[in-house]
């Protein structure tokens, strides 16, 4: 399915395999239930796929071994992948963060504050939201209020410097 | 939806009478509404008045045909408002 | 007039944008603006663009679209009310709605206009920003804050950095449903607090400190529950990390199978209390705080823009308003009802009351809000007020300048004499607009108000408080009348629930239901039948509560009841 990062739709070099399917690409995205399994198998670089119901302290102690988190969206409006991948970032993950599902381009944005790298998104929505849509979506608030997300000039932090720089006379 | 495409106000509204008229007047309204035409198309339940106009029996919809009950200069009523 | 005296013209003592806000706020009009287009595209679905549009406050009615605009904690200056005004006569039809929130709607935009309304709202420092949707909502705080004799700290600061963070927050965008947070810093609750999924509350602790109480888990709508204390005290510093982490406990694990089942309450409900503290305080403490927090001095910054104005000190010397009200018995009952007392000796607080008799409740005319504009920059600093009563308040008029502002105000239609009384009565928009009403409430309303029409009986009633909802959701408050109405439909008519005993101060309570529903024409002669039970059994200077309270429901209950 198509994938987006910052530089627009791009080529996916991970396999996506189900629970039927063999173990046989370099880079798998397999259910995180099939972790062992595929940790045995002697595979290049494995990432696993998260339904958003997962406590993001269970994951902790694969962080090492994995090179990718994907985190499912059954749909748009359901935010709770949101947090996970807060948390997954706040407990020092720092592999590819993936969002997997229905966003939509205006989410973008949250998306990346949140700590998600790439978004995976069906055809019939990509079909309708082509690249240009993402990327203006990505930039469309270049400021945000809360510190200690990702994305966008934090306008505290902001009001911060310029507050230090006119007690010092650097202003 | 009248006989010719959907229109503004209630009197000249489709009447679907059986099962099947039902099905295929809903199944018309959620076609227009993905293809933008509409934004909340449903069916309503209604009786004839004495001019053969269709007249929505539920006070909800038959505050819809109108405006609001507390301000007739507003609202399709308006029309007929002096 | 008094050389002594000079008036003040200047701007209003509220929090003004810096470059950063208005940015932010420009960009996201503009952002709306282009989600416009691509909804007319078909790049997003109507399920898609449905939340982008209720975040910007947009919903759709029974007969139009309705855009709800924030009026931040409820503060307002005469240029923003004169914009509202504006907008109301150029994009809307010359009128606009007050809510139980703070808000204010306009009934009859159009989509295409919807973005310009909103780049006339950023040209006086407004938005529509989160009015609506699945997200953290426009915050509001109590109508007298920074002027109340009871207050510990005025709790618009907080209330101000509180809308910064909630705004178009990354995380908290896609709730399982609405969150509605409140702030109060006196010792009286006027914010109806402990009926918000967030109530806070500013305190004092033993050595003095200011701080937070944190009640959670209030709401209204269909199951009606009363917050609980989750936090006695949390320090100031700690007040956006503790929210970031009620937030994502919230955004983790509220229910989503089940609209009516998703507010943070039924997750407080179902969990249990001690649980639910201990997941947030768990997650509070796994927070890196310092790179969370707000600078201290960024509260600082914004407090001192809501510093007071610098009050006449000879104000106090005037001491005629008895003399005033003795002469003329008409500005007397006006005095009685719409005056409170102000922390600065020699003013007062007005209530310009929404409700005239036969009116709809909450609604004002452009033509109003331009003269509420004139006369609270000729009298009250420029400021106003909108309180959660659907009323407006003149916060800073001197008590010399009462007599003149009450003469302006009935000029205008404005100065009906029934705050807090019988037929100040809050409403939602019910079916006249609403789409997802049962029944009516504006009627209702305006029946039994003409039912009270005496001003006489309303006097003689006193302090009674009707509250109305056109469906389950209650937007207007019902739950919390000393009177509460609620508009269903039965078999295809509107039928009315009528609860008694409800309270939205800080000892609240949830009113009971006294039995099966009346039909819209009933109601006044039911709700007339209730006062009687009062006064017939009212003690001396017992207000209706009181009398509740010691009587219970069953003399009112018998009294609507019981077979003739
Ligand atoms: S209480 Fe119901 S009818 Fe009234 S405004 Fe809210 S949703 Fe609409």
């Amino acid at each position: 399915m198509p994938l987006i990062n910052d530089t627009g739709f791009i080529a996916d070099s991970w396999v996506r395999v189900s629970e039927e399917s063999t173990l046989f690409a370099e880079q798998i995205i397999i259910p995180f239930a099939q972790f062992e399994e595929a940790a045995a198998a002697n595979i290049k670089k494995i990432g696993v796929h998260v339904a958003n119901t997962v406590k993001p302290t269970e994951l902790v102690q694969y962080f090492a071994k994995l090179d990718l988190i994907s985190i499912d969206f059954p749909n748009f409006a359901d935010g709770r992948g949101l947090s996970i991948a807060r948390s997954i970032r706040k407990a020092g993950f720092i592999g590819e963060l993936r969002a997997f599902g229905p966003l939509i381009a205006d989410q973008y944005a949250y998306a990346r504050s949140c700590g998600f790298d790439t978004i995976e998104v069906p055809e019939e929505l990509a079909a309708r939201q082509p690249e240009g849509q993402w990327k203006d979506a990505g930039k469309s608030l270049s400021l945000s209020y809360q510190r200690g997300y990702m994305h966008g000039k934090n306008i505290l932090n902001q009001r911060s410097i310029h507050e230090a720089a006119s007690r010092t006379g650097a202003v | 939806m009248g006989e010719t495409g959907w229109v503004k106000t209630h009197n000249k509204a489709k009447i679907a009478s059986t099962a099947d008229e039902q099905i295929a007047l809903d199944e018309l309204g959620a076609k227009s509404m993905t293809a933008n035409e509409v934004v909340d198309a449903y069916l309503i339940d209604i009786v004839l008045d004495q001019h053969n106009t269709p007249q929505p029996t539920h006070y909800r919809e038959l505050m819809r045909t109108k405006g609001p009950s507390i301000r007739l200069d507003l609202g399709k009523q308006a029309e007929n408002h002096t | 007039m008094n050389a002594l005296q000079p008036r003040s013209n200047s701007a209003p003592h509220m929090y003004r944008y810096d470059a950063f806000d208005a940015q932010f706020v420009r960009e996201r009009v503009k952002q709306f603006r282009s989600q416009v287009e691509r909804r007319l595209d078909g790049s997003l679905t109507e399920t898609e663009f449905k939340p982008l549009r209720l975040m910007n406050g947009l919903y759709l009615q029974l007969h139009a679209y309705m855009l709800r605009v924030a009026i931040p904690y409820g503060t307002l200056s005469a240029v923003q009310l004169r914009q509202l005004a504006f907008i109301a006569d150029r994009f809307d039809k010359g009128y606009g709605h007050f809510t139980t929130r703070q808000n204010i709607q306009y009934n009859w935009p159009k989509l295409k206009d919807v973005p310009d309304i909103l780049d006339a709202l950023a040209d006086v420092e407004m938005h529509a920003i989160q009015t609506s949707g699945n997200c953290i909502r426009n915050v509001t705080a109590d109508h007298f804050a920074g002027v109340a004799d009871d207050e510990i700290e005025d709790p618009r600061p907080t209330a101000e950095l509180l809308r910064q963070w909630s705004s178009a927050h990354p995380e908290f965008s896609f709730l399982p449903r609405k969150f509605k947070i409140a702030v109060s810093g006196a010792e009286h609750d006027r914010a109806a607090i402990k009926v918000h999924d967030i109530g806070l509350r500013i305190v004092k602790n033993d050595i003095g400190e200011i701080g937070y109480e944190v009640i959670l888990g209030g709401g209204l709508g269909r199951t009606p529950m009363i917050g609980h204390v989750v936090r006695e005290f949390l320090p100031k510093n700690d007040i956006l990390p503790y929210c970031e982490a009620i937030m994502r406990v919230y955004n983790s694990f509220g229910r989503r199978d089940n609209k009516y089942k998703a507010r943070v309450k039924i997750l407080v409900h179902e969990t249990g209390l001690e649980q639910i503290r201990a997941m947030v305080e768990a997650e509070f403490n796994s927070l890196d705080k310092a790179s969370i927090a707000h600078d201290p001095k960024e509260l600082e910054r914004i407090a001192a823009q809501f510093a007071n104005p610098v009050y006449d000190r000879f104000a106090a010397k005037f001491n005629d308003l008895q003399t005033q009200m003795d002469a003329d018995p008409e500005f007397h009952l006006f005095a009685n009802t719409n005056i409170a007392s102000h922390k600065a000796q020699g003013y007062s607080i007005i209530t310009v009351s929404l409700k005239p008799i036969g009116g709809s409740p909450g609604d004002a005319s452009a033509a109003q809000m331009r003269v509420l504009s004139d006369v609270a920059d000729q009298y009250s600093h420029s400021e106003l007020r909108i309180s959660h009563e659907q009323n407006i308040i003149l916060p800073h008029v001197r008590t010399s300048d009462l007599y003149s502002v009450w003469q302006a105000l009935k000029a205008a239609g404005l100065a009906t004499a029934n705050a807090g009384l019988i037929t100040d009565i809050i409403a939602c928009p019910g079916m006249d607009y609403c789409s997802l009403a049962t029944a009516r409430s504006i009627p209702i309303a305006q029946a039994i108000a003409k039912r009270f029409e005496s001003a006489a009986e309303q006097h003689d009633i006193g302090k009674l408080g009707i509250k109305i909802s056109g469906c389950i959701n209650a937007c207007g408050h019902h739950h919390i009348g000393a009177i509460g109405i609620l508009g269903l439909e039965k078999s295809g008519i509107e039928s009315y629930q009528i609860t008694i005993g409800g309270d939205p101060t800080l000892t609240t309570a949830i009113g009971e239901r006294l039995g099966p529903g009346f039909a819209a024409d009933d109601v006044p002669d039911a709700i007339a039948k209730i006062v009687d039970v009062y006064k017939s059994t009212r003690t001396d200077g017992e207000a209706f509560m009181e009398t509740y309270r010691r009587i219970g429901t069953s003399p009112f209950k018998e009294a609507l009841y019981a077979a003739h």
